[in-house]
């Protein structure tokens, strides 16, 4: 597997831009990160994105919250391979165990530096998205 | 902190997030209880992200306030919500991000890419400092002023006979750079033009505290929040409407009881309506409570020896200094005072207040500002050798005055105009350059709430636009004047109050 894209599922826009920070080494190598405001959202573009191959997805969203979308995205046979990671915040643990029941990959708590999240990926994805020197995460935050 | 360079994003989202749990919170009384429960998850989701978002910052004052606001909602009862605490701790929270507003020390990164400082929370898209427009605005007045004098110099030249070639290139240069001044005046005025909705979140929450405070209920609606309105007399339209809105509730809104003993609904309601005219932006509040008490204004009135029959509308004594008819004055309405230094600071930017008042239905407050704060066409006229400067929106018409013209009734100078009798003001009598009143000359019908008078001088020298400058509060005050300003030629000029011109007796000495 190579990355191709990861699809971010958030409702802050902050925290959007925040991703785009802490995926700069992976963006560096050619993934594209697509953007989704909430579950709803992230379902209408995940058709439009087959090449998705990594969620990352907050559960506390207005409209359509991550729980909801998580069990949808296992129920399409077509994207219920691609690996999720659940992010929530602190003091909403039994929403974390829930995620990981329904099918989540793995999970992250706010706040998180972004070693925390390479870290995660890197544990889960072994040999995809590391990246080849480890200069290259300097590059990537100031990008 | 890794995530520094997003400080000015997290401000701005998190004022958004504040403002629309505010509003959650506010509404929550007239909520229809079965959805109560959805508008409080809806709060709590708002402060979860908060509480998310401060985590990811490092704020942990934030975070942790955000957390204990999350439990406070949780434990809301639904059937009657206490949202007191809650806004508290949202000003709490407001204050702490404000704190964080400060410059950012200078990032040591090579690229310089400093986190920007948010400035006050703007919305829509404007994201420069409003000093720097401000800043902006006083050159460009200064520009104003010296294209007049260029102006001048150049018709004082052309007038005395200069005919040689440059001076007509010179007058062409000076028109053109007229036009363009006039371009970068109204671009510059757009730029600080903001939304009045953002006005409206104070308003809300104003009134909801007056009434928590009162043991009232009051709806409050809002519509036009589009109107565009500079930024500096948004902050003077601001204290003016507050104060505006909390009389509503204190005076005008009657207790529940009282309400349902006259057949009105238990909830009062109090309706903002902000709309854009030609060259004016118009903010009426109404209210539906007990109306103007005019018999007890009276009384007040004549206690404090104010003759009231020279009063046309005894409404307007509620703008009087001091002035209030509730007999126990506390902590916000009721001291009186609040409201007419408010009113006041509205006239200063030639604004005017309007209000009128059904006894048992309620009353209406209608504030009408102009568009731009510093920068006004406005008519030279002169009267015993002294110019004055009279804003263009309050002139109605001008036309010569032979004698005979105008008659004397009741002690005042009159003359008919179109079909009607409107009293003269003699300029020079009026600023005591002159001893009496001229019988020829100049009249300038004026109109200011609603009245008119004729104001009479020896001739109209101009029209200009000017830039106003207040007066030093050292001169003292007559209520005719507003302001100063400096012509092209250097010359200090009065600038004229239309509405204080109005609300001059008319009577002129000898002639009684």
């Amino acid at each position: 597997m190579n990355c191709r894209k990861i699809l971010v599922v958030e409702d802050s826009e902050l925290l959007h831009r925040m991703y785009d920070l802490v995926f700069g080494r992976y963006r560096n190598r050619g993934t594209k990160i697509v953007h989704a405001m909430n579950g709803l959202d992230g379902l209408n573009l995940l058709p439009q994105h087959p090449d998705t191959d990594l969620i990352v997805l907050d559960i506390n969203m207005p409209g359509m919250g991550g729980l909801e979308f998580l069990d949808r995205v296992k129920q399409e046979p077509t994207f219920k391979h691609i690996p999720v990671i659940i992010v929530t915040t602190e003091g909403k643990e039994e929403q974390t165990l829930r995620g990981l029941r329904a099918g989540a990959r793995g999970y992250l708590t706010k706040p998180f530096e972004p070693r925390d999240l390479h870290d995660l990926i890197d544990k889960l994805f072994p040999r995809d998205l590391i990246p080849l020197d480890a200069g290259s995460e300097r590059r990537g935050l100031r990008e | 902190m890794p995530y520094e360079e997003f400080l000015a994003d997290f401000l701005l989202e998190s004022r958004e997030r504040l403002d629309r749990l505010e509003d959650i919170l506010l509404a929550l009384g007239e909520t229809a209880p079965e959805r109560r429960r959805s508008a409080l998850d809806e709060a709590c989701r708002e402060l979860h992200t908060l509480k998310g978002n401060s985590g990811m910052m490092g704020f942990k004052d934030l975070q942790g306030l955000a957390h204990s606001m999350e439990d406070t909602v949780h434990a809301l009862d639904a059937k009657a919500p206490q949202v007191g605490p809650l806004l508290e701790g949202l000003d709490e929270f407001r204050r702490l991000l404000g704190l964080r507003s400060a410059p950012a020390p200078p990032s040591r990164e090579a690229d310089g890419a400093v986190a920007p400082a948010a400035e006050e929370s703007f919305q829509g898209s404007v994201r420069v400092a409003f000093s720097a427009l401000d800043g902006l605005m006083d050159h460009l007045a200064e520009m104003v002023i010296f294209r007049n004098r260029l102006a001048d110099t150049v018709q004082r030249a052309c007038s005395q006979g200069a005919q040689r070639q440059g001076w007509e290139e010179v007058q062409l240069a000076q028109e053109v750079l007229g036009k363009t001044l006039g371009l970068i005046q109204e671009g510059v005025m757009r730029l600080r033009v903001v939304p009045l909705r953002s006005l409206f979140g104070r308003m809300k929450r104003i009134a909801h505290d007056e009434a928590v405070k009162e043991g009232k209920g009051v709806r409050f609606e809002a519509t036009g929040g589009e109107t565009p309105m500079d930024k500096a007399l948004l902050e003077v339209a601001s204290a003016a409407l507050g104060h505006i809105v909390r009389n509503a509730v204190v005076h005008g809104i009657e207790p529940p009881e009282v309400r349902l003993s006259r057949g009105k609904s238990k909830t009062g309601r109090i309706k903002l309506t902000a709309s854009l005219l030609s060259n004016e932006v118009s903010v009426e509040v109404v209210d539906d409570g007990a109306g103007i008490d005019r018999r007890a204004l009276e009384r007040e009135a004549t206690e404090r020896g104010i003759d009231c029959s020279r009063i046309d509308d005894l409404n307007s004594l509620v703008f009087h200094p001091g002035f209030s008819t509730r007999k126990n004055a506390d902590m916000s309405a009721g001291r009186g005072m609040g409201l007419s230094s408010a009113l006041e600071a509205v006239r200063r930017i030639c604004g005017h207040v309007e209000v009128s008042s059904e006894p048992g239905m309620g009353t209406l407050f209608r504030l009408r500002l102009p568009l731009s704060v510093s920068i006004v066409r406005a008519l030279l006229v002169r009267a015993d050798g002294e110019e004055y400067a009279l804003p263009v929106s309050a002139v109605v018409e001008s036309r010569k005055l032979q004698p005979g013209d105008g008659h004397v009734v009741n002690g005042a100078g009159v003359l008919p105009w179109r079909d009607d009798l409107v009293p003269l003001l003699d300029l020079g009598y009026a600023s005591r350059t002159s001893r009496g009143r001229r019988e020829s000359g100049y009249v300038i019908i004026i109109e200011a709430d609603g009245k008119h008078r004729g104001l009479v001088a020896d001739g109209i020298t101009g029209l200009r636009e000017i830039v106003v400058k207040k007066l030093d509060p050292i001169l003292g005050s007559w209520e005719g004047l507003s302001g100063s300003t400096i012509l092209g030629d250097g010359r200090a000029v009065l600038i004229l109050d239309p509405k204080g011109l109005t609300s001059v007796p008319p009577f002129v000495a000898g002639t009684a």
